[in-house]
């Protein structure tokens, strides 16, 4: 009955600047939902709000039932909200195996050895990096990074996965492969929570969006129905509606 | 105005660049297209000479002037500003301080104060956030704040690397248009970008990269309507959006 992800009045100022102000939402079990909003308006600060890079101001996050605002990162990852970021993360020194190893490790499944080295080349191969597991991340592509950070994040055995500009850079073939592995991640039963500007792989994977502008949501709905709101189009799509 | 051939970067075993050849006219725009992994970021790190070439007989000229080997900051001081993935701006300097920083370079130091009022007129949040710590803005300010700090050093070429990469479609639209007011100044750019539907549109020219080699180039028009460009970059539905 209840959502996976509740966040009530959730806050947080940098100095003088909201970044994040008194938002409201919920996530319920097995959604897509995209979050949008011009550049600045908090997109990121909020999924460092939920999985406890930043603590926030004021506000409640409940996450399976649980009050997790302002727990720390790693007991929020082992509940289950795993993440991608924005600009990547990976442990350098860790070969792309290891990598993962590290999320298999140190999750929720405290797994070692040669299983878990089996499942970690499993969702290498899962996110297309099947022939990286010896190799150094800085050797990879900066996109195969981010295929990287996704594999670690699916070693959690998340509930709910965020993604910050996951599907961005691609080109239109690479990008089809990524919507229908994001797919393929929700069909498995994660619930997503996707931070993305490209357009088409919001219309094609997201039922819900939500809409923020100036640390505020600004719209809620279908792709199609807050993509034609007026105050969307004026402060985010611009006349760049074929973005 | 910029003049490369024969240019290779090699990664191990790995040939990343084959004899890459390319031109850019001053005040022209010209894109390389190429899926993740041909080889776009290192042609264009070894065009800044981040990336020393392989082998010999490359030649990277820049008004006449032969880069290769060259210092980073000579490269700089020569007339080319690269804006990379990634950004790589000074998170603890505030905005202000990025954009200083990159008129470092003599031969921008005179014209500091009109290349500041000329990039807070393409990016006016940056005007807003002078002295915000750059770390503390979004990913999509960072972009400009690369992108400001790379013209602050009164390029004649400005090499961009994915310059919309995380952008909102609106900012997205208002960088391709201060691109195109870039280049009535007279600044030659050298773009990658996986937009290819809006950098074929302000672009003069391109060039196709598959797997290290050039296998095309072209007029920007014609490329956008090339039926396996399409296919390959534009995601079928390149023509019908191409005239907006």
């Amino acid at each position: 009955m209840s959502a996976l992800l509740e966040v009530a009045g959730l806050t947080r100022r940098f100095g003088g600047l909201i970044a994040v102000d008194s938002l409201d939402f919920a996530v319920e079990p097995g959604e897509i939902v995209g979050l949008l909003g011009p550049n600045g308006s908090g997109k990121t600060t909020v999924l460092n709000l939920l999985s406890g890079v930043l603590r926030p101001d004021a506000g409640r996050i409940v996450f399976r039932g649980q009050a997790i605002a302002g727990s720390p990162a790693h007991r929020i990852a082992r509940l289950g909200m795993a993440r991608t970021f924005q600009l990547v993360r990976p442990l350098a020194s860790l070969s792309c195996r290891d990598n993962v190893l590290a999320g298999l490790a140190f999750g929720r499944r405290n797994a070692w050895g040669d299983a878990a080295r089996a499942e970690a080349d499993r969702l290498l191969e899962r996110v297309g990096l099947g022939l990286a597991g010896d190799t150094l991340p800085g050797a990879l592509t900066y996109i195969d990074q981010k295929r990287l950070e996704l594999a670690r994040a699916l070693a959690l055995q998340p509930e709910l996965l965020l993604l910050d500009e996951w599907l961005a850079g691609l080109n239109p073939t690479e990008l089809d492969a990524g919507i229908a592995l994001v797919r393929g991640l929700s069909g498995q039963g994660i619930t997503i929570l996707l931070v993305e500007h490209v357009m088409d792989a919001i219309r094609s994977l997201c039922r819900r969006c939500l809409v923020m502008n100036t640390g505020r949501l600004i719209a809620t709905g279908s792709p199609a129905e807050v993509l034609a709101d007026p105050e969307v189009v004026r402060a985010y799509l611009g006349d760049e509606a074929d973005a | 105005m910029l003049e490369v051939a024969g240019l290779s970067v090699q990664y191990g075993q790995h040939r990343a660049l084959d004899r890459a050849a390319l031109s850019v006219g001053a005040g022209e725009i010209v894109v390389i297209l190429g899926a993740n992994g041909a080889g776009k970021s290192s042609l264009l790190k070894a065009i800044a000479g981040l990336q020393p070439p392989a082998g010999a007989g490359a030649r990277v000229m820049l008004a006449g002037r032969a880069l290769l080997g060259l210092p980073a900051h000579q490269v700089v001081e020569a007339g080319l500003a690269l804006v990379p993935e990634g950004r790589g701006i000074f998170g603890e300097l505030t905005v202000r301080e990025n954009l200083l920083l990159g008129a470092f370079a003599r031969r921008a130091r005179a014209d500091e104060a009109a290349n500041r009022a000329r990039v807070l007129a393409l990016f006016p949040r940056l005007d807003e956030r002078l002295d915000q710590t750059a770390r503390t803005m979004s990913g999509g300010e960072q972009q400009m704040v690369a992108i400001g700090r790379a013209l602050m050093s009164a390029p004649r070429l400005l090499l961009l690397d994915e310059p919309s990469l995380g952008l909102s479609p609106l900012l997205a639209g208002e960088l391709f248009r201060a691109l195109g007011h870039i280049r009535e100044s007279g600044i030659g750019v050298l773009l990658v970008e996986q937009n290819a539907r809006k950098s074929l549109a302000i672009a003069d020219r391109g060039y196709l990269l598959e797997n290290g080699r050039m296998v095309g180039d072209g007029a920007a028009p014609a490329l956008a309507r090339d039926p396996a460009v399409q296919r390959a970059y534009l995601g079928g539905a390149g023509v019908a959006n191409l005239s907006s």
